[in-house]
């Protein structure tokens, strides 16, 4: 990957929470770019720093969160160097947001056309308003919902269709990188592939990045390139979906496939990760994983496994060169089983 | 089934709620037909599936076996007694035999108590045993669903457990009262992917060791696969097909059922869900079509689809399917 | 959060709301000890050296709020009226919100046509205009505590009804709620296990606002001349003060239990706003 090419840079982030019982490690030393035009999905458990870290991006974190270290930088700008009024700017035009619940995006007081163009009005200053009009129907029609209703209120709207209706909202301005956060969460199965579909194909036709982030890997599946698995503030294993998904080298990728019922094949009996993640205000030394691990070592329990990079696979675990035949090994239960006492 | 091993049964049964004027479309109808017409029965150490879309009926449906709604029409027998119209003490007593886990655990456990009382008050309602026994029922039961050890547990207060944990709770309250049905409604989709499984085996040994007759409600098919020995797709209202989880995933004779898994999204990026099996948008079970239901989302609608409505036909045994595709 | 500690804890907080406490506790504390307090006998009439009755003598050591046309001492008066006012506006708050918070609990939870009767009620009562019904209730059924207190809860229930109801009808949907009933509970056990406590700290701001209602309307009704004879209240002093046309010569007479009862009401309320914060989600999401 050329070094022009990248557009957003991540680079040993730390984000801190302060709270009164100390400071929350919400991310921990996150390295992570986004090229243009790729498809990156984050995925990983509640709590694991995800939400935090794309907040971040877009400089919408709560006021106890503080940058510890490391930088982020978006087309090669410090973001933590933007002025309050280039931030602002950025939001929308240049990156943009599709929230979890489409409920919270939209104001239930305003049609739907009207605060679509509201926001175009705002960021695009001298644009008329007929070609508001006709860039808002456009936007309409590729999300999949007749122009007409532009004029509905967001209580005529479905679900599915409020979350397309916010999709439009963060498209509407061509951004170049879109952070889509859980956008199906809530949704049925054929609408939750509905809007895939569409976020897949508007990225497509526009060209810009996407960041995808969610619970379930299913999802990366489906509309990533490339993926981060992300647990307890740090990034596990990274690299292209098929290579990560298909084959994980990493025990907590191991064992989030285990844990994921699937549709097709073979019915296999899930196996859960035993324990509970691990506590961010006073963490443990070495690997934050290494409580859950069935293949934790004398190692594992005193250092922070480094990441390690190879052909563009990023894998942060002490036992990597051994993986091949613990990966054998963690198709057994009762290799997982052996560590729950701690409950969940 | 032998009528012996039968826990419970449906008959026919329909659940029509009346509709606010100013919502009501044509003056005619004026009620929505949540459940409009379901027959099945769930015996000893069996689960069923119920899938669907939001808004199909399939919550509704756990709420009249549960007898917290009355039945606009038909029957449900539990262990052989009609339960659609049980009052006072013999619906209290009907709350012995049928229990449900909710799907938000954050929600479904009271704030305010300990994990001792949420355990105690059925027992407490239903006046069984004296303080100790109730105790040793509770440490019992702590134990059986996972939470070792149960002495730990019993002064937390819900929110200083985990989401897992919770859940753990929520099923012990269930199972304390020795329930023959229970109905579980989206057990695991609160809980993070890593803690699923655990809950999910949880269940599926409690219904097997306790020979409970078992009702998951889920718009996950994937989950049901691993739980329900048989599984029902539910559209507005009505079940489409019904029969063994494994012959109805791999099978797929109703249209509705074929789209319904087809868009389910795969973890492996080799299989793409597809959507070229249902057209437009969900109708309101308040404004229903004369003929089929799935009329105008088929793809592989008839003539015949528009006008009549179709009715079940048992294509292999126990696995029937109402569509008009299969009625010759 | 342990109950006392979320129930004092927005006094932290909050001055306004510490105030407001200070402020209670100090008429509390007049009120406990009110006959060591006060130097004289409420009612005894004083007269001085050359035997002359002390009729509107202004403050003095001897009298430090003066003396009224009957040379009785004003601040023995307010002293002793401090019990009165504490009696009538604690009781009918307690009464007021014990009654209003069952039957909002009883009109949330059943629903249906039990709801919609309760609720036309409380609609007719809010059409009912306060004082004028009060004094024509204690006109008829005569003067007395007890009749002003009959007449404050037989129409401030009604507040307090509405507020409740609201809230049971969001806590009665929460999930534990069903559980509660498939569990076999009963309507009495969830109502007052399950969804009373949820629905109390709510009540207790109510019980902070409407005492400030209780001991103005007991103040209104005395000024009035509608209160009881003996007893010897605030709104009795102004009643007195104004009847004996004294209220612009003597305004030691006049202002010691006036602003008596604006502080005593200023009090309820600025605890029950400050709590009320603590209290209502709704209130503290902003």
């Amino acid at each position: 990957m050329s070094r022009d090419n990248i557009l957003l840079k991540i680079d040993d982030l730390k984000l801190y929470y302060h709270t009164t019982a100390g400071y929350v490690r919400a991310v921990d030393g996150v390295s992570l770019n986004v090229a243009v035009g790729e498809r990156l999905g984050l995925v990983g458990e509640s709590g694991c720093g995800k939400t935090t870290l794309m907040k971040a991006i877009l400089r919408l974190l709560p006021a106890n969160c503080r940058q510890m270290g490391g930088e982020m930088y978006y087309k090669g700008k410090a973001i933590s160097s933007l002025s309050e009024k280039e931030i602002k700017k950025m939001r929308w035009q240049e990156i943009s947001m599709i929230p979890q619940s489409a409920m919270n995006a939209l104001d239930p007081v305003y049609r739907i056309g009207a605060q679509i163009k509201e926001a175009m009005k705002t960021h695009q200053k001298g644009i008329s308003s007929k070609e508001i009009q006709e860039r808002a129907a456009n936007i309409f029609e590729l999300v999949g919902i007749n122009p007409k209703r532009l004029r509905d209120y967001p209580h005529q709207f479905s679900g599915g269709m409020k979350q397309r209706a916010a999709i439009a909202m963060a498209l509407v301005l061509d951004p170049n990188l879109i952070i889509a956060d859980e956008p199906t969460t809530a949704l049925d199965v054929i609408v939750q592939a509905q809007i895939l579909e569409r976020i897949n194909a508007l990225q497509q036709r526009y060209s810009g990045s996407l960041i995808m982030i969610t619970h379930d890997i299913s999802v990366i599946a489906q509309t990533c390139e490339k993926v981060a698995v992300m647990y307890a503030g740090k990034i596990m294993e990274y690299g292209k979906v098929r290579d990560v998904l298909n084959n994980p080298l990493h025990p907590y990728t191991l064992g989030l496939k285990n844990a994921f019922p699937s549709l097709l094949g073979e019915k296999k009996s899930l196996i859960s990760i035993p324990g509970s993640p691990p506590d961010l205000i006073k963490p443990q030394p070495g690997c934050l994983f290494a409580p859950r691990c069935p293949f934790a070592i004398a190692v594992c329990q005193t250092e922070d496994p480094p990441a390690k990079e190879e052909d563009g696979r990023i894998v942060a675990c002490h036992r990597l060169a051994e993986m091949e035949g613990l990966k054998v090994l963690a198709e057994d239960e009762t290799i997982w089983e052996r560590k729950v006492h701690a409950g969940d | 089934m032998t009528e012996k091993d039968k826990v419970i049964e449906a008959i026919n049964i329909k659940k029509y709620f009346p509709v606010r004027a100013r919502e009501r479309k044509t003056s005619e109808q004026s009620v929505l037909k949540a459940v409009d017409g379901l027959s099945f029965q769930i015996g000893r150490a069996e689960t069923l599936g119920l899938a669907g879309e939001s808004g199909c009926g399939k919550t509704t449906t756990a709420k009249l076996l549960l007898s917290l709604y009355p039945l606009t029409e038909g029957k449900i027998l539990c262990n052989g007694t009609d339960i659609s119209a049980l009052k006072g003490k013999e619906l209290k007593n009907f709350r012995l035999q049928a229990q449900m886990v909710f799907q938000d655990p954050y929600e479904s456990l009271n704030p305010r108590f300990k994990v001792k009382s949420i355990l105690e008050e059925p027992l407490e309602i239903h006046r069984l045993g004296d303080k100790n026994e109730r105790l040793d029922k509770i440490l019992e039961v702590l134990e059986e669903v996972g939470l070792n050890p149960a002495n730990r547990y019993l002064e937390s207060y819900p929110h200083e457990l985990s989401g897992g944990q919770r859940q753990r709770v929520a099923i012990a309250r269930a199972l304390i009262l020795r329930p023959s049905f229970l109905v579980t409604d989206e057990p695991v989709s609160m809980l993070d992917v890593s803690i699923r499984a655990g809950v999910l085996n949880l269940l599926q040994r409690m219904i097997d060791e306790r020979a409970l007759a078992g009702l998951c409600i889920s718009h996950d098919l994937s989950l049901l696969r691993y739980l329900c020995h048989r599984s029902a797709i539910m559209y507005l209202g009505r079940i489409v097909e019904i029969g063994p989880t494994e012959a109805l995933i791999k099978k797929r004779y109703h249209p509705y059922t074929v789209a319904l898994l087809e868009a389910v999204p795969h973890p492996n990026p080799d299989y793409k869900y597809r959507l070229d099996n249902i057209t437009g948008e969900v109708t309101s079970a308040a404004n229903l079509p004369s003929g089929c239901r799935f009329y105008n989302r088929c793809v592989k609608k008839m003539e015949i689809c528009r006008e009549i409505a179709p009715q079940p036909v048992e294509i292999e045994k126990g696995h029937w399917v109402e569509c008009h595709l299969y009625n010759n | 959060m342990k109950f006392s500690t979320k129930l004092f804890g927005f006094i932290k907080k909050d001055t306004a709301g510490a105030i407001g406490i200070c402020i209670f506790i100090f008429f509390v504390i007049v009120a406990l000890f009110a006959p060591l307090i006060s130097p004289y006998d409420p009612g005894a009439m004083h007269f001085d050296e050359t035997g002359a009755l002390m009729r509107i003598h202004p403050p003095s050591f001897q009298h430090l709020f003066g003396t009224t046309w009957m040379g009785r001492d004003v601040f023995s008066q307010v002293v002793m009226g401090t019990r009165i006012a504490l009696f009538v506006g604690i009781l009918s708050a307690v009464c007021v919100v014990f009654i209003g918070t069952n039957i909002g609990l009883i009109a949330g939870y059943y629903g249906g046509r039990i709801d919609n009767i309760i609720m036309r009620i409380v609609d007719i009562i809010y059409g009912i205009p306060f004082l004028p019904f009060a004094l024509i209730l204690v006109a008829v059924m005569g003067p007395g505590i007890s009749n002003i207190i009959i007449a404050i809860i037989l129409i401030t229930w009604r507040n307090t009804a509405r507020v409740i109801r609201a809230q049971v009808l969001t806590i009665k949907q929460r999930a534990y709620v069903e559980a509660a009933r498939i569990s076999g509970a009963s309507n009495f056990r969830i109502m007052y296990k399950h969804i009373a406590p949820n629905v109390i700290p709510l009540s207790l701001v109510y019980i902070a606002l409407s005492m400030g209602t209780g001991i103005m309307t007991e103040a209104s009704l005395s000024f009035l001349g509608y209160g009881a004879p003996e007893v010897p209240s605030w709104g009795k002093i102004l009643f007195e003060c104004y009847n004996s046309q004294a209220m612009f010569i003597a305004w030691w007479w006049m202002i010691p239990p006036g602003i008596a009862i604006t502080l005593l009401v200023l009090s309820g309320f600025l605890v029950g706003r400050s709590y009320e914060e603590v209290a209502n989600p709704r209130l503290r999401e902003r």
